[in-house]
């Protein structure tokens, strides 16, 4: 197949490297949370992190929506984000891959980041006395690994590659979606619908 | 594969190289409208932007140009023979008044709008001080004013996009150069059939070759002459000649003219037009008589029509007259191929695009669809609950060009489109658009409340309350809100365009006619519940 020149628009936002949640495969095996907090952990190693202190605290919730479906909620890095708005001591900042990070000494334990992030994916913790949130693995990414919740999922819910890339793919595995539902029945396109996440939808 | 061959991506290196003959058709394809000519700038098509040229997959403007790929047949000789060929002259005294010969092209197009076989007719008119300018005329009276010749490139084929938008327009008929045609023609083959499904009729000029408006006043001051005092210009005995309102006349030698002309006019191959249903001219025919090439059916029927009615009297062309119109085709093949071969040489990347590459992924498509034992209809979705609009996407006329695309982020003034054409089976592409949903995933999904349904039905976010998390991205199943500027950005539904009753700029940019979307005055209750109708009888 010829080579087809990706030109999904002409934005530099589009070739940042982002994780991108796919809650209609999240299984809800929690192994992101697990693989997070190890990763998180002096020791990287599970058994010994189990014994350490501060405990090591996972970054990623997975969250049921309801008995059947649920979906990992980790920090978004939102490009206009709220937390970095209010902090005042300026502990929230944007890295140059355009992660929103923490730097521990600076905090000052306000949460008000917490108030404002409308997600609640922010969390305090007292043993550190510091902010705790996601930093989309910067150490591994710059050395050129996946992120450890991608690197643990076994679905597929969590994705981590170019914005651009990624679209593309999900886009041709919908339209292929779309034209087999519609050449053969409005039914295949029917279960296409998103009724995990939208909740109200499926019920 | 490399984006564009030599880093050509639009017209703008064909016209500075001097390639460029203001037809016109790169200015209506173009879906950025980026490209655009002033009346009173050069005789050439001006690049605004070429920002998002890097975006269009096949260089629209350049696929039509009539001057990159010319078809190889049109340097064979045998391609010009005719069906029949006349003397003709008009026998309406308004049109004689004015015309530069017989008046033919006037008559025949007054012909077809009193007979309604067309609902518009595409030409050129000029003022006071000769300055062309394209028109859609749509009355028989506003034909006389189009009459005379003018040797003066003129952008007419820029109106093909009016009259593809014009509903009131079912019918049209297209005056040109052989160039024009030829842009048509190539339309036609690259399957960009909003522009040349309208066109019913072509009838072409007979053309050795043509001036910019800048030669034009180069060769007025060399005669010493004020523009505005010409009364008439005219071609007779190998000069140009111009007529002064005070009386005098003054001629120009055609030779000299050789000396300084375009490449653009010395590599076309066309002296008749090979494409167009009517070719009319004055040489070969007496003084006062035009020259009439029929090469179709559909042109000898309105010939005919325009015989019977009285509005022309026509008699067979001579043999002395026949001989010299095939002589002027053999010296025009002749010098094209000379030319073309060193154009060629010089200028690969200019001289060549992309056309071919169009044409081999048709073929592939049309290959694919049968190999594979397809079906495909267009997929007709719904938009909107109080205004019903009906979405059709036809995958099989898509060819992926991306002009909606770009339409839709110079529509915006943003680098993400709010449409996106993905490729779904190999040459099988299909437009993904917003679905505009009743319950939308992106709206439910919104931690912030900036996802909303404005007035029209139209799902949009509010730029000020997002906070470009793109959760709203990954939870739409067609991923269609994209991220610019730090802010999640999607279809809108065109809102400046809405309220002004146009449609949206996707829809208006697509040449194939894969999107359309049309107004339907029923609900979507009613609609839907047709259909119901339909399904039960056919089951």
């Amino acid at each position: 197949m010829e080579s087809i020149v990706s030109s999904i628009g002409l934005a530099r936002e589009l070739d940042e490297y982002i994780v991108f949640i796919d809650p209609s495969k999240c299984m809800g095996c929690r192994s992101c949370e697990i693989a997070c907090a190890i990763e998180h952990s002096r020791s990287r190693d599970l058994f010994k992190a189990i014994r350490e202190k501060p405990r090591p605290m996972p970054r990623i919730y997975v969250v049921s929506t309801d008995s059947l479906s649920s979906m990992p909620m980790k920090c978004l890095h939102c490009r206009d984000a709220p937390c970095i708005s209010v902090c005042p001591s300026r502990a929230l900042y944007r890295s140059l891959e355009g992660y929103v990070l923490v730097e521990p000494t600076r905090c000052i334990g306000c949460l008000m980041c917490m108030i404002a992030c409308p997600f609640g994916n922010l969390k305090y913790s007292i043993e550190t006395r510091a902010i705790i949130k996601c930093d989309s693995c910067y150490e591994r990414v710059r050395r050129g690994e996946l992120p450890a919740c991608v690197e643990a999922c076994p679905t597929g819910a969590l994705r981590y590659g170019r914005l651009r890339d990624i679209l593309e793919d999900l886009g041709r595995e919908r339209a292929r979606q779309i034209m087999a539902g519609v050449y053969t029945g409005m039914q295949q396109l029917q279960s296409l619908r998103w009724q995990g996440v939208v909740g109200s939808r499926g019920q | 594969m490399s984006k564009s061959i030599g880093g050509v991506v639009n017209v703008g290196d064909t016209v500075d190289i001097g390639l460029c003959s203001f037809c016109g058709a790169c200015i209506a394809v173009c879906p950025s409208k980026n490209l655009y000519s002033i009346k009173w700038g050069p005789s050439n098509p001006l690049v605004g932007d070429s920002k998002y040229c890097s975006s269009c997959r096949w260089d629209l403007c350049r696929i039509v140009c009539p001057q990159i790929d010319i078809p190889s047949e049109l340097y064979d000789r045998s391609t010009y023979g005719y069906l029949e060929a006349y003397e003709a002259r008009s026998t309406i005294p308004s049109v004689l008044k004015r015309a530069q010969d017989g008046g033919i092209v006037s008559t025949l197009l007054i012909t077809a709008l009193e007979n309604k076989l067309v609902d518009a007719v595409l030409a050129v008119k000029h003022d006071r001080k000769w300055n062309p300018e394209p028109v859609v005329i749509r009355d028989p009276g506003g034909v006389i004013e189009c009459s005379g010749s003018i040797y003066l490139y003129a952008p007419t084929l820029a109106l093909l996009k009016d009259i593809a938008l014009d509903n009131s327009i079912e019918k049209a008929l297209v005056v040109g150069l052989p160039c024009q045609i030829r842009a048509l023609e190539k339309m036609r083959r690259a399957s960009l059939n909003k522009y040349v499904d309208k066109i019913e009729y072509t009838i072409g000029l007979f053309c050795t070759h043509n001036f910019t408006r800048e030669e034009l006043y180069d060769i007025l001051s060399q005669l010493d002459i004020y523009i505005d005092d010409v009364e008439r210009m005219y071609i007779e005995k190998g000069e140009l000649r111009f007529k002064l309102e005070s009386g005098v006349e003054k001629g120009y030698p055609l030779e000299k003219t050789f000396e300084t002309l375009r490449c653009s006019c010395r590599q076309c191959p066309e002296f008749i037009s090979a494409y167009a249903d009517i070719s009319v001219g004055s040489i070969g025919s007496p003084s006062g008589w035009n020259t009439v090439v029929i090469r179709s059916s559909r042109g000898a029927s309105l010939f005919k029509l325009a015989v019977e009615q009285g509005f022309i009297e026509a008699r067979p062309l001579s043999e002395k007259g026949g001989k010299i119109v095939r002589k002027f085709i053999r010296r025009k093949v002749k010098g094209a191929v000379k030319h073309r071969e060193s154009l060629v040489s010089t200028y690969n990347g200019v001289v060549e695009g992309k056309y071919g590459l169009l044409k081999q992924f048709i073929d592939e498509k049309r290959d694919f669809i049968n190999r594979e034992g397809l079906a495909i209809e267009p997929i007709v979705y719904m938009e909107f609950d109080r205004v019903a609009l009906e979405v059709r996407v036809d995958p099989v006329k898509c060819i992926e060009c991306r002009a909606c695309e770009i339409a839709c982020m110079s529509e915006h003034k943003s680098l993400v489109p709010g449409i996106r054409v993905v490729e779904a089976y190999g040459p099988l592409p299909l437009p993904l658009l917003c679905m505009h949903c009743r319950e939308p995933a992106c709206m439910m999904v919104c931690p912030v409340g900036a996802v909303y349904r404005d007035r029209g039905g139209a799902i949009r976010i509010m730029e000020d309350k997002c906070i470009g998390c793109l959760l709203c991205m990954m939870a739409c199943p067609f991923n269609l809100p994209l991220p610019f500027m730090g802010k999640a950005v999607k279809c809108d539904l065109c809102v400046d365009r809405r309220e002004s009753g146009r449609l949206p700029a996707c829809v208006e940019a697509c040449p194939t006619n894969a999107l359309v979307i049309t107004r339907s005055k029923t609900s979507v209750e009613k609609t839907v519940s047709e259909k119901h109708v339909v399904r039960e009888s056919v089951s």
